[in-house]
């Protein structure tokens, strides 16, 4: 648990419920499953795209916006592993699948997951084509469960991710408010557009009300700040558990919020980084000044705003989902 | 109208270009636009000092609609006042609606003005257009009934925006200057529905640069003009639009905005602003003689526009892979995304091919980022056509990410397909 954060939330024990909880997590491995084995079906076919798309969705992530859209089909009433919540949750971890092909050549990073990543493996124009494919696949899927169930699913989300890509090119100036304020806009366009997608694809497959998906989308927005801050702060602390090299945001010239954490007690950071600080003495500088500890707090806060909001909902199995997919953060 | 009523028309056209061109960097006469009982007065010398290159281009048009869009961007400006100049958002709002009741005649008494707070001289002027909105009730009374209606309907339309004041101010452009230039389209050509893609992106890439030129940072600006990227290359085709129905005084008033406009975003962008350019007057003057250089100037600015994107990316120039022959009668939103989506293939497409190593000099990463958010506000404006959209749109991509050089993309029939499929 994140420090700073005493609320006992209300995940059902299994004493309580009689096994409920139990039966509810296997139903939730079955979706997840149903899911794992869907995707490589999806993508299948000849020719290159294809091929690397395969090989990419064998080596899963934490399949986390997936798994998003699964918890908030969840909230209705209906079965817990509705086909088209499959089909959405589908839909969602392809066009995350698509943005990391992209952002792996925006980044420079070799390595994805500990593989060599598609730009490093099969070149960067492919990286790109693929993750236009992939992101293709993805919204082939919203086409086929709009047609049939007309969700009103609105795209506008998508726009908000490419955008919050380009923003996070905009070099950082001004205080240290407004680099913070700068750092939310791009992190609520970038990693928070998709799980808002997300949460709002599943709760429309879910049938749920405007109030309960207004709920989701601001459960989504704490939990996706909450999510980017602990990812910068693996980023620094332990680079081993990404899969990839650490430092990459410092080597891109990005501030991450640990690093706003740290400028807002050294004015000299900027001027600090610019010369070219070594990532292990910036490791020292975070932990020594408090800004890591700092940035935990904050998003501890960030993540208590989305367990708040997941009072809001309906108390159905979604509910304990997504409240055990914040433990994520841990 | 008479043959001896145009000639006087274009005459007046002619001094009337001369004057505002004369009074472009001069100061408005506050007292005598404070003291003028007349209408017509008010609106002929306020326009210049409150609308600078914007009441240029208002000199080309016929007389009737020039007094028409006149004293309707005179009314906006007035609006705006209560907007900016009020002591806080609560007095703004209240402001902005009760000018619209009173001009659209909900309301027999007009906000007073005098609590608007004043310090350019730009904001003096729009302050003294608050407080005369009796003059241009006077005038909008005056004018022929469809013209009065369809510019009370565009009062209200631009006070809810102004009092909605989305955070997001793409939104915003579209409830206040999408709706001006959707406005604009209809006053001529009459009759025609505008395409309203098009005007959306005129009405986004006008705010943005008004945004850009408050900007109080060089971060703000910055992503004003990302903003404006998915917006700029669907501008000329309003200016195609009006190719079709457009008399010669709108075409030269529509070449003078959109050229002037373009112009600031190219420098901007550190792009070069080309011959034909350069010089807005001249291109509206030439637009109006022929409609042969009135394309080519359009064409120019798609060429530049082109340019200045692949500049704004990073990159020296992009090779051509899409330049898809859409059928006639391709509607608004499959057209537009058309453009977009061809942008975007040409980004892709001028990514190296070679593997990403720790050797790698600089990665494309802005031109990967542009083609992402050309491409989604691509798929954005054709997916307002309906769910069923969806589905063909997904197909499109998949079909133009499996060509791997430039020459096969170029082949693709799919967004041809697309435009005979979709309509």
């Amino acid at each position: 648990m994140l420090a700073g954060e005493a609320v006992a939330w209300p995940l059902v024990s299994d004493a309580a419920s009689g096994g409920a909880a139990e039966r509810d997590r296997d139903r939730r491995s079955r979706a997840v499953r149903e899911l794992d084995d869907f995707l490589p079906r999806w993508c299948s076919g000849d020719g290159e795209l294809p091929a690397i798309a395969r090989r990419v969705l064998a080596v899963p992530g934490k399949r986390l916006r997936a798994r998003l859209a699964l918890a908030s089909a969840a909230l209705g009433d209906g079965e817990l592993i509705d086909p088209d919540a499959v089909r959405v949750a589908a839909a969602v971890e392809l066009l995350h699948e698509a943005s990391l092909a992209h952002d792996d050549v925006c980044d420079r990073s070799l390595l994805r997951r500990g593989a060599p990543s598609v730009a490093a493996a099969f070149g960067m124009r492919i990286a790109v084509r693929l993750g236009i494919w992939l992101a293709a696949r993805g919204l082939a899927l919203i086409g086929d469960v709009e047609g049939r169930r007309r969700l009103g699913l609105a795209l506008a989300p998508l726009t908000a991710l490419a955008e919050g890509q380009l923003l996070e090119t905009v070099p950082g100036e001004g205080s240290v408010a407004e680099r913070r304020d700068h750092y939310l806009t791009v992190v609520r366009a970038k990693t928070g557009a998709l799980m808002r997608l997300a949460c709002d694809a599943g709760a429309r497959v879910a049938g749920l009300s405007v109030a309960h998906r207004d709920a989701l989308a601001g459960f989504a927005d704490g939990f996706g700040t909450a999510f980017q801050i602990w990812d910068d702060v693996r980023d620094l602390e332990a680079p081993a558990t990404l899969g990839k090299p650490g430092g990459s945001d410092l080597a891109n010239g990005v501030w991450t919020w640990p690093m706003l954490e740290w400028l807002g007690d050294r004015p000299d950071a900027v001027a600090l980084v610019e010369a070219g600080l070594p990532l292990e003495a910036l490791r020292a500088e975070l932990v020594a000044s408090g800004a890591l500890r700092r940035a935990r707090a904050f998003a501890a806060a960030e993540l208590a705003r989305a367990r708040q909001a997941v009072l809001a909902l309906p108390d159905r199995p979604g509910r304990a989902w997504l409240l055990e997919i914040c433990e994520v953060i841990a | 109208m008479t043959a001896v009523a145009a000639a006087w028309d274009l005459v007046a056209r002619a001094w009337l270009v001369l004057v505002a061109w004369y009074g472009l960097r001069r100061p408005a006469r506050l007292r005598y636009l404070g003291s003028t009982g007349h209408p017509l007065r008010l609106i002929r010398g306020a326009i210049v000092p409150a609308g600078r290159h914007f009441a240029l281009a208002l000199a080309f048009l016929p007389r009737q609609r020039r007094l028409e869009a006149s004293l309707v961007f005179l009314i906006c400006k007035a609006l705006d006042a209560f907007e900016d100049l009020s002591v806080d958002r609560a007095a703004a709002r209240a402001g902005v609606t009760a000018a619209a009741d009173y001009l659209t005649g909900r309301s027999a008494r007009p906000p007073r003005g005098d609590g608007l707070r004043a310090t350019r001289e730009s904001d003096r002027l729009e302050a003294l257009l608050a407080a005369r909105l009796p003059l241009f009730r006077v005038a909008l009374e005056a004018m022929p009934a469809p013209a009065a209606q369809r510019s009370r309907a565009l009062i209200d339309r631009i006070a809810d925006g102004m009092v909605r004041q989305s955070p997001d101010r793409r939104r915003y452009a579209d409830d206040v200057l999408g709706a001006a230039v959707a406005y604009a389209a209809e006053v001529a050509a009459p009759g025609e529905p505008p395409p309203a893609i098009a005007c959306r992106a005129a009405g986004r890439a006008l705010q943005l640069a008004n945004d850009m030129r408050d900007a109080a940072t060089e971060r703000d600006r910055a992503i004003a003009l990302y903003q404006a990227l998915p917006e700029l290359p669907l501008v000329p085709r309003l200016l195609r639009w009006l190719a079709a129905g457009a008399g010669r005084g709108t075409r030269a008033a529509a070449t003078l905005v959109v050229v002037t406009t373009c112009a600031f975003y190219l420098r901007h962008i550190d792009h070069p602003v080309p011959p034909r350019l350069r010089h807005p007057i001249r291109a509206a003057l030439a637009a109006a003689w022929s409609r042969r250089a009135y394309l080519a100037t359009v064409a120019a600015l798609e060429h530049v526009l082109r340019d200045a994107l692949a500049q704004a990316a990073g990159l020296g120039s992009t090779p051509r892979g899409l330049d898809p022959e859409l059928p006639d009668g391709t509607s608004d939103p499959v057209a537009s995304a058309a453009t977009l989506v061809a942008l975007a293939m040409d980004l892709v497409h001028a990514v190296p091919t070679g593997r990403l190593d720790a050797a790698t000099p600089e990665p494309p990463g802005k031109a990967i980022a542009i083609a992402d958010y050309l491409l989604f506000a691509a798929v954005d404006r054709l997916t307002d056509t309906g769910p069923a959209t969806i589905t063909r749109v997904a197909e499109l991509l998949e079909q133009l990410a499996a060509p791997a050089d430039t020459a096969a993309l170029a082949r693709s029939t799919a967004l041809t397909e697309l435009a005979a499929e979709v309509g």
